[in-house]
C-alpha cells in the first residue's frame, strides 16, 4: 500500500489533503513518485484531486495518473479546458496504456463507495470506467468483481442500471455465471437482483433458490455457444434478457457470435436448406429437432452429420421414433 | 377479431357504440382485424380499454406540452412540493401529498422535473388512469406512488414493464426503439420508450412526437463511431393489463 493510502486509511481524507499539501510544499518529486507508485490507488487520486488543481501538480503525474484524471474530469466537474490540458499532456496514450489504466481505476477504486458527499460523482466515474473497460476494450478481466459492486449498491437502493448496461456488454456467457451465484444468497434482494438481470422468476425458498441455481447453471452450459447479446436492459423492460439463445444455432450446433449473432464460420448448403425448412416448421417441431439434434451430437459427429443431411421429414421422423423409445 | 363474452363482436355495430374518433376507432378497427383473438368478458370491460387507450395517448400529448425536462437518472430532479427524489434517481410521492395532487403537477409544472425516458411513460400511464379512475380512487391505489424506470414499478403497472412480441402495435402501447451499437459516452440513448400515438408517430420523451424513420435517425447519430449497426423499433409491446385495471374503476 502506498504512502498517501495508509494516510488515507489511517486518518481519512482530511488528513490526506492536508498531509498531500504539506509533501508537495516539501518535496514535489517525493508526492509525485508516492502519488505514481504502483501501489498508489485511484481513490486517493480521486481524493486529491482539488489540491492537484490547486497546487497546479499535473506535469508531475505518471501517464497512468493522467489519463485517469481526463477520465475522471470528463464525468465530474466537466472541466473542459482541464481535459484538453491533460490530452495534451497523454499524447502518448495508446489503446493498451488505456486500458491499463481502466484496470487499474477497477481494481483499486471499486472496493470503496466514494466520499459521502461526492458519491455520485465517484460512482459515475466507475460505470464510466466499466462501460469503457467492458464494452469498447472487450476486457472480461473484472466481471466478477463489478458484479460485487453491483449487488452491494443494489442492497443501498443506490443507482445501478449504468453499471448492469456496462457489465452485459461484456457479451460474455461468464457474466451470467458470475449473476448466477446471487440466485443463492441469503439476502433477499440479491437474489431478486440476479432472477431480474437473468429473466427468471424468482424463488421463494433456499430449496428453490439452489433448484434455480442448478438449472440455470444446467442451461448455460448447454447453450453456452449459441448465446447472444439481445440488447435489452433496465431502461426496456422490467425482465430484460440480456443474452439468450439462438434455437436456429443450436439446431445447427454451430456457435455464433455473441456480438451479432452470426455464425462462427459460414453455413454450408446442407445447412442452409436444413434452416430454411426448420424455419418453416411449427415451435412444438423446432423444439423436437433442437433436443433431437443434441442428443444425436453425442453420438459423434457422423451419427450427427447423418442425420442433418436428411430431409427435414426423414429428421422428426428419427427424432419421434427416439423420443418414443425413452418415454 | 374481438369477442365479448365468448361471442364474436360486430365491428359496425362496436363503432355506432364510440363517441369519439380516433384512438378508439383506430383501436377497434386494428383488433378487429387481427388475426389474433382478443376476449372481453363484457362490453364495459372492452369500452374502459378504449378509453383508457384515448387517454393514455391523450396523457402523452399533454406531458409534451407541460414541458417536461430530459435528465439522466444521476441529475435527475423532481418537485419537492409533492415528490422526493430517492437515492437511485427516482421519486416518490411525499407522505403529506396525495398522490393525484403529484402526478397532475408532473403535467402542469413539467419544467420542475427531470428525468429519463422510462420514467417519462410511467408518468404517461399514471396521468391517464388519474383521469379514468378519478382522484379518490387513484389516491386509494397509488398512494405513496414510486417512479423510476422498469427496474421497480407499481404492481398495478408491472404489465407495462415487460415487453411482448405482438403483430398487432395498437394506440397507448408502450414501445422500445433499440439502439444496439449505442455509444459508450452517452448510455442515456441505447434506446428509446415511447407511446404508440396510433397515426404512425410516436411519443417518445426528450424527443417529442415524431416518425418511426426520425427517432432511428436520432439514435444513429449516437452509435459507436464507424457502427452500421441501425436503430429499430422492436416487434413487441408493454401493455397495462386492462382487465385487472378495470376493476379498480368499478
Amino acid at each position: 500500500m502506498g504512502y498517501f493510502d495508509r494516510v488515507w486509511r489511517t486518518h481519512g481524507m482530511g488528513i490526506l489533503k492536508r498531509e498531500f499539501a504539506a509533501v508537495v510544499s516539501r518535496d514535489r518529486a517525493r508526492a509525485a513518485r508516492q502519488l505514481n507508485g504502483e501501489d498508489a490507488t485511484f481513490p486517493v487520486l480521486f481524493i486529491l484531486m482539488p489540491e492537484l488543481d490547486r497546487f497546479g501538480f499535473y506535469k508531475e503525474l505518471s501517464p497512468r495518473n493522467i489519463s485517469a484524471l481526463r477520465i475522471t474530469t470528463k464525468k465530474t466537474t466537466g472541466d473542459e479546458k482541464l481535459e484538453r490540458y491533460l490530452r495534451y499532456l497523454e499524447e502518448t496514450e495508446t489503446e493498451q496504456s488505456q486500458r491499463d489504466t481502466l484496470r487499474w481505476i477497477i481494481e483499486t477504486g471499486i472496493d470503496w463507495d466514494g466520499p459521502s458527499a461526492g458519491r455520485d460523482e465517484y460512482d459515475t466515474v466507475i460505470d464510466y470506467a466499466v462501460a469503457l473497460l467492458v464494452g469498447d476494450h472487450g476486457d472480461n478481466s473484472q466481471l466478477a468483481k463489478i458484479a460485487e459492486l453491483i449487488f452491494r449498491r443494489n442492497r443501498s437502493g443506490l443507482f445501478i442500471h449504468d453499471l448492469v448496461w456496462g457489465f452485459f456488454r461484456s457479451v460474455d456467457a461468464d457474466a451470467l455465471s458470475v449473476v448466477a451465484k446471487y440466485i443463492v444468497s441469503t439476502n433477499r434482494d440479491d437474489v431478486e437482483l440476479a432472477c431480474q438481470m437473468l429473466g427468471l422468476d424468482v424463488p421463494e425458498t433456499m430449496e428453490a433458490q439452489e433448484k434455480t441455481f442448478t438449472r440455470y447453471t444446467d442451461y448455460l452450459s448447454e447453450n453456452k455457444s449459441y448465446l447472444y447479446l439481445t440488447g435489452e436492459g433496465f431502461q426496456a423492460s422490467s425482465a430484460p434478457r440480456h443474452l439468450t439463445h439462438d434455437p436456429e444455432a443450436k439446431y445447427l450446433r454451430r456457435e455464433i457470435s455473441p456480438r451479432d449473432r452470426a455464425p462462427l464460420a459460414p453455413l454450408s448448403e446442407i445447412e442452409l436448406k436444413a434452416l430454411t425448412r426448420f424455419r418453416e416448421a411449427k415451435d412444438d417441431v423446432r423444439e423436437l429437432l433442437i433436443r433431437h439434434s443434441g442428443k444425436v451430437k453425442t453420438r459423434g459427429d457422423d451419427a450427427w452429420h447423418n442425420w442433418i443431411n436428411s430431409d427435414i421429414a426423414r429428421q422428426v421422423l428419427a427424432a419421434q421414433e427416439d423420443e418414443g423409445e425413452n418415454i | 377479431m374481438i369477442t365479448i363474452n365468448g361471442q364474436s363482436a360486430n365491428l359496425d355495430a362496436l363503432l355506432r357504440g364510440t363517441n369519439s374518433a380516433g384512438v378508439e376507432t383506430e383501436t377497434l378497427s386494428r383488433l378487429s382485424r387481427s388475426f389474433t383473438q382478443y376476449d372481453y368478458d363484457s362490453m364495459e370491460e372492452l369500452r374502459f380499454e378504449l378509453v383508457l387507450r384515448r387517454e393514455i395517448v391523450a396523457a402523452a400529448n399533454a406531458l409534451l406540452r407541460g414541458g417536461l425536462q430530459f435528465e439522466t437518472f444521476r441529475n435527475s430532479y423532481c418537485n419537492p412540493a409533492y415528490w422526493s427524489r430517492t437515492q437511485d434517481g427516482g421519486f416518490v410521492v411525499n407522505r403529506n401529498a396525495r398522490a393525484s395532487d403529484a402526478i397532475a403537477d408532473m403535467f402542469k409544472n413539467g419544467r420542475a422535473y427531470g428525468t429519463e425516458c422510462a420514467t417519462a411513460m410511467q408518468i404517461v400511464y399514471y396521468g391517464a388512469l388519474l383521469k379514468v379512475l378519478g382522484r379518490d380512487a387513484f389516491d386509494r391505489e397509488f398512494a405513496g406512488a414510486y417512479l423510476m424506470n422498469w427496474h421497480r414499478i407499481e404492481r398495478a403497472l408491472r404489465e407495462t414493464g415487460l415487453m411482448r412480441p405482438t403483430s398487432d402495435p395498437l394506440p397507448g402501447d408502450r414501445r422500445y426503439f433499440m439502439n444496439p451499437d449505442v455509444n459508450t459516452e452517452t448510455p442515456e440513448w441505447q434506446g428509446e420508450n415511447v407511446i404508440d400515438m396510433g397515426d404512425g408517430s410516436y411519443y417518445g420523451h426528450g424527443i417529442g412526437r415524431r416518425r418511426d424513420a426520425d427517432i432511428i435517425a436520432d439514435l444513429n447519430k449516437n452509435r459507436r463511431l464507424g457502427s452500421h449497426t441501425s436503430a429499430y423499433l422492436m416487434p413487441s409491446a408493454g401493455r397495462p393489463n386492462f382487465k385487472r385495471l378495470a376493476q379498480l374503476a368499478n
